[in-house]
């Protein structure tokens, strides 16, 4: 919905945040573009759960199982001799049927049970391919994704830079789908399921038809992280996987910046992530400490992220807005 | 084609051994008002979900226009042309008023055809029938009651309905509101909607519907026009005997407070 003058402006300033990461590589050296690389994979990852958690309001536990069989079935897939196109769609392919079948029955359920329902399957999934012993996969599989695409060596900051690529037209994409949910009538639909489904059916919203698929688009594009995820890194094991870890942090990335936001998510990426490059490098052991109180304060002071401070301004930090986020939580 | 635009055969809904609508028929001729009284618990909003499809039915046929309906989704029957408000309003909170009625414009009837500015077009014309226009661009939360009422009718009639179930429009609204709902209301049906309606305050269900069924523990009790129903004696009974088992709770729960060292 064209709804304010300030979305009209999200076009220009994604446009312009994309050029300018696309230069990053001319100025950054290899540190600097490997923390600009996972910059990238954080934004894609934390998009892909605001659109299940922040939009939708499914708080879903399951995107490890479309990370790691992401991640996972592309190495199987590429080391049993597949070309990586067929390693890319082979297992993305393999984290659609899943979604699927995680899909339809966990969305027959409501609130806790759902959450509840997701961190099982997670869980199920880790341990089933923990214990899988086959395909010339026992527990962990390594790739040089380099010799695959047939050539024989790259030196490290081309190698480097392709993946920051990648990773880029990931996050680019996701932002992308962002952007356009909030201008198209499904995102006026998936705020409306997200604040009472019955209403929403009852006017013509097609609810879980469009749950499903919400939960098929954020569980591609988590797979597509987790394949080149894996082809980075080269080698995987299953639990860092099927991380739940990984889940969380970005849950709270999409807390910290504003759910159900375009520019929220990437905002609480980009704050945490520097907390753990500055802090987290020099005072390591309190890095947890400080992150820690930090996300108890937005959530208590701030509780639709520091995205506000942006939209209100100054206002934002007025006793008296405070005192009224804090009041939200009072107990009726 | 008939005139009956609904036609329910045999409906029920148990849930457990609680019997909630138990095989009720009912038909709804075009472009009638039809009241839908009876006690609390009488199983008038399950009637209704059940006809809106928010609940499937344990039993029974609902025919729309000629077609069953029975198996179809809330939202399939939304873009057939039924619509429904609800007894405690369900506004999306996080939208705006206006978001709140294009809801129904985008994704009701009018879903296969038009485009944005034709929605925008209808939900504005909706906003300014239910009198909400002023406020278009606020937060829900901003509403009274009465508002929220008018919300709830607004977003239905964006979902351009032939049917409009009304679930107590009148509930908690004082006396000039009444009378606006009730004019409000004659308008829909004057334009070609046809309408149930529940509410309690027999008064208004008198003057303003054709024709008035009773429903009492599930079950159709009566049904004809509005004389004939206040002078039925089975329904004088029926609400009669309510309110006297609620005086009757009512005074032990009084008992058992004032009782000396026993709480409430």
């Amino acid at each position: 919905m064209p709804l304010s003058a300030a979305r009209d402006r999200d076009g220009i300033v994604l446009a312009l945040l994309v050029l300018g990461a696309c230069c990053l590589p001319l100025v950054f050296g290899a540190y600097g573009l490997r923390v600009a690389t996972m910059v990238a994979m954080y934004v894609a990852l934390a998009q892909s759960w605001n659109l299940i958690g922040g939009y939708t309001g499914l708080i879903s536990l399951a995107q490890p199982a479309f990370f790691g069989s992401g991640a996972i079935a592309a190495l199987i897939f590429l080391v049993n001799g597949a070309p990586v196109w067929l390693a890319v769609l082979g297992s993305l392919g393999v984290s659609l049927a899943i979604a699927v079948m995680v899909g339809a029955p966990t969305l027959r359920l409501v609130g806790h049970y759902f959450v509840v329902a997701t961190l099982l399957v997670s869980e199920a999934l880790r341990n089933l391919v923990l214990n899988l012993n086959a395909f010339n996969f026992n527990g962990g599989i390594s790739v040089n994704i380099v010799s695959k695409v047939g050539l024989t060596a790259l030196s490290p900051t081309t190698y480097n830079q392709v993946f920051y690529y990648v990773m880029l037209g990931l996050a680019t994409t996701a932002m992308l789908a962002i952007f356009a949910l909030e201008r198209s009538k499904w995102g006026l639909a998936l705020r409306a399921i997200r604040d009472n489904q019955r209403a929403a059916s009852a006017l013509g919203v097609a609810a879980t038809r469009l749950k499903i698929a919400v939960v098929l688009a954020s569980a591609a594009l988590v797979s597509l992280v987790g394949t080149a995820w894996a082809f980075w890194i080269g080698t995987v094991e299953t639990n860092e996987a099927f991380s739940l870890t990984l889940t969380f942090e970005i849950i709270v990335m999409v807390f910290l910046g504003g759910r159900g936001t375009l520019w929220g998510p990437l905002l609480g990426v980009l704050v945490v992530l520097f907390i753990n490059e500055t802090i987290g490098v020099e005072l390591a052991e309190i890095t947890q400490v400080v992150s820690g109180v930090i996300v108890v304060l937005v959530v208590l002071l701030q509780p639709d992220g520091l995205i506000q401070i942006f939209r209100q301004g100054p206002r934002a930090f007025a006793p008296k807005t405070l005192a009224a986020n804090l009041r939200r939580y009072r107990v009726r | 084609m008939s005139a009956d635009i609904l036609a329910v055969a045999g409906l029920a809904k148990h849930f457990g051994g609680l019997r909630a609508v138990d095989g009720v028929d009912l038909a709804v001729r075009r472009g009638e008002i039809v009241g839908l009284i009876g006690p609390n618990g009488a199983g008038k909003t399950t009637f209704v979900d059940l006809l809106t499809g928010s609940e499937p039915p344990t039993g029974g046929r609902i025919t729309y226009r000629g077609t069953d309906i029975t198996s179809l989704s809330a939202h399939e029957r939304s873009r057939m042309g039924l619509a429904r408000t609800f007894q405690v309003p369900r506004p999306f909170g996080d939208l705006t008023i206006r978001e709140n009625v294009l809801v129904g414009a985008l994704f009701g009837r009018g879903e296969r055809r038009g485009g944005r500015p034709e929605a925008l077009d209808l939900a504005n014309r909706c906003l300014e029938r239910a009198g909400l226009s002023a406020v278009a661009d606020q937060s829900t939360g901003s509403l009274s009651t009465a508002g929220l009422k008018r919300l709830e009718v607004a977003r239905c009639l964006a979902a351009e309905p032939d049917l409009l179930f009304l679930d107590e429009p009148l509930g908690g609204l004082n006396p000039t509101e009444v009378k606006d709902a009730l004019g409000l209301i004659r308008g829909l049906n004057d334009s070609g909607i046809t309408i149930v309606f529940i509410e309690h305050i027999i008064p208004a269900v008198m003057s303003l519907c054709h024709r008035v069924v009773v429903l009492a523990s599930g079950r159709k009790l009566a049904d004809g026009d509005p004389s004939e129903i206040v002078a039925n004696p089975e329904v004088q009974r029926a609400y009669l005997g309510d309110v006297k088992a609620a005086v009757r709770r009512f005074g032990a729960r009084r008992r058992a407070a004032t009782r000396p060292g026993g709480a409430a």
